[in-house]
């Protein structure tokens, strides 16, 4: 009877910790936003001829002229600058 | 003289064709040599890193499928060596690669740090630390479970200075070779 109890007791340590880890990550997650998927982290979320830049996929001619010379993105001389693209789809 | 010479001839050739033939036909020693566990798993989490404006961002991590090798010292059983290689399979298909030194604390549960990274089609390197939980099925077979974090500051993948960090939870088979 007596372990019984303790296993119980136990079990419930167990499921609070989990439910603890479980609003640990809840909380990381509201904190530091998770992103949807309109948002690059890496060159290889863009388009095969596209690299991420500030969290857009911009075209790499585009990218390449603005760092030779534009300084923002909206800026490019020949109007190339394409930020609409998003990364690829799952 | 000439009998002699024959003798001599034929002891020689037939020493020589036993020593050939006990190096060649030999099976290789297993000696105390390493045991083999293969791997097998898919997996997925977290993925969090700075999108180049400043602020760190989560999503979910890419699936990957996973596939590798532990080679156990046969003597230490304990320690080991683990290969793998991996394909994320969502976006653009990335295919990388992880070497670690696993330490095993039962049979069934274990640490490991090492280095990983990713090869094609852009580059991403950094380091790597996890647990191994399985779940044994029968002598040979059993599941595994992984949860790991990596941190990856190196690469051409990477859009800014900051590092990707990799919150992962991969399960699969692991099988005695």
């Amino acid at each position: 009877m007596k372990s019984s109890s303790a296993r119980a007791s136990s079990l419930t340590v167990v499921r609070a910790l989990l439910a603890l880890c479980l609003l640990g990550v809840a909380h990381l997650l509201a904190n530091s936003g998770c992103s949807s998927g309109s948002v690059c982290y890496r060159n290889t979320d863009c388009p095969h001829d596209s690299d991420c830049l500030q969290g857009q996929c911009v075209r790499r001619t585009a990218s390449e002229a603005g760092v030779a010379g534009s300084s923002s993105l909206e800026n490019d001389a020949a109007g190339a600058t394409d930020v609409s693209q998003t990364p690829d789809a799952n | 003289m000439t009998r002699l010479v024959k003798t001599a001839l034929t002891r020689g050739s037939v020493s020589i064709s036993a020593l050939l033939g006990a190096m060649f036909l030999a099976s290789p020693a297993h000696a105390d040599g390493y045991l083999l566990d293969g791997n097998f798993g898919i997996g997925s989490g977290l993925e969090g890193g700075d999108t180049g404006t400043g602020q760190f961002g989560w999503r979910r991590a890419r699936l990957r499928i996973t596939t590798g090798i532990d080679l156990r010292d046969g003597e230490s059983q304990a320690d080991a060596l683990g290969f793998r290689a991996f394909v994320e399979i969502e976006k653009r298909a990335t295919l990388g690669g992880e070497i670690r030194y696993e330490r095993w604390l039962s049979h069934n549960v274990g640490a490991y740090g090492g280095l990983i990274g990713v090869v094609t089609p852009e580059t991403l390197f950094g380091g790597s630390v996890g647990m191994d939980f399985v779940i044994p099925f029968g002598k040979r077979a059993g599941l595994f479970l992984e949860p790991s974090f990596s941190v990856l500051p190196v690469g051409s993948d990477l859009p800014s200075t900051g590092p990707l960090v990799w919150l992962l939870f991969s399960a699969g088979l692991k099988l005695g070779l």
